[in-house]
């Protein structure tokens, strides 16, 4: 195996590990959930709102058919 | 957070999902049952060769026919490259009943402002019931690709009042009136 001078990037803990602890990651990812939910649960809203109007605003009154 | 509390997350999620899903199923259900709406279903076997010279679909027998319960049938032949006949009137708030046939390739037509929408099938009649709420004109264009001639064959639907609609002893009516 040849030796180099210069040494590896990996060779610095900086480079390959995530200087976060452990303690802050934990506390970071304990609201993670909260935004995530609210941003889903308002495109599904808004989706659901916008599928009841074309529904009602549109389908319905364009008369039934059968 | 443990996994306990994600599968807890992913459970109420899909706890929302379902919801949101229930309640257009809901919706669909209800209006469908109420309105007695769904789709057009109509197997009716028809000879193409033959439909222009026999049977309901001859000229003769072709446009708005009020039937003696007060409902109208509209017979109309969709060819290339055009639906015969062009215009049918039909009155306001009326059960109507549109019979297409086809004596040569698969056609297809939607009337503009409503939900009618179907394909015309050699050998087969396709027919949808529907109900108009508004007096106008409706325009009805092919929509199913069917040769040169395609983008010039269209037709109009004539929604009419009750005032309007004046069919002749025997029930029939044509676009051919003051206006």
């Amino acid at each position: 195996m040849a030796e180099y001078e210069e040494p590896s990037a990996a060779d610095r803990p900086v480079n390959v590990a995530d200087p976060v602890l452990e303690a802050d990651l934990e506390r970071v990812l304990k609201d993670v959930p909260r935004g995530a939910l609210a941003l889903c649960g308002i495109a599904v809203l808004l989706m659901l709102l916008a599928w009841l109007a074309v529904y009602f605003g549109v389908f319905l009154p364009r008369g039934p058919i059968s | 957070m443990n996994e306990q509390e994600i599968l807890k997350t992913e459970l109420r999620w899909s706890a929302i999902v379902a919801g949101a899903i229930g309640v257009i199923v809901v919706v669909i259900v209800i209006s469908s049952a109420a309105m007695v709406l769904h789709p057009p279903s109509n197997i009716e076997p028809i000879d193409p060769t033959s439909l222009h010279r026999e049977g309901e679909f001859v000229e003769a027998n072709l446009g708005s026919i009020e039937n003696p319960d007060g409902s109208i049938t509209v017979r109309i032949v969709a060819t290339q490259f055009a639906f015969l006949p062009r215009c049918v009137p039909v009155p306001v708030n009326r059960r109507v009943v549109f019979r297409f046939a086809t004596p040569d390739v698969i056609h297809g037509l939607l009337i503009s402002g409503t939900n009618v929408n179907t394909m015309v099938v050699p050998g087969y009649v396709s027919q949808v019931n529907t109900v108009f709420p508004e007096p106008g004109d409706r325009f009805v264009p092919c929509h199913e690709y069917c040769g040169i001639g395609h983008g010039g064959m269209w037709s109009i639907v004539r929604v009419v009042s009750e005032e309007e609609w004046q069919p002749d002893s025997n029930g029939r009516m044509t676009c051919e009136f003051p206006h």
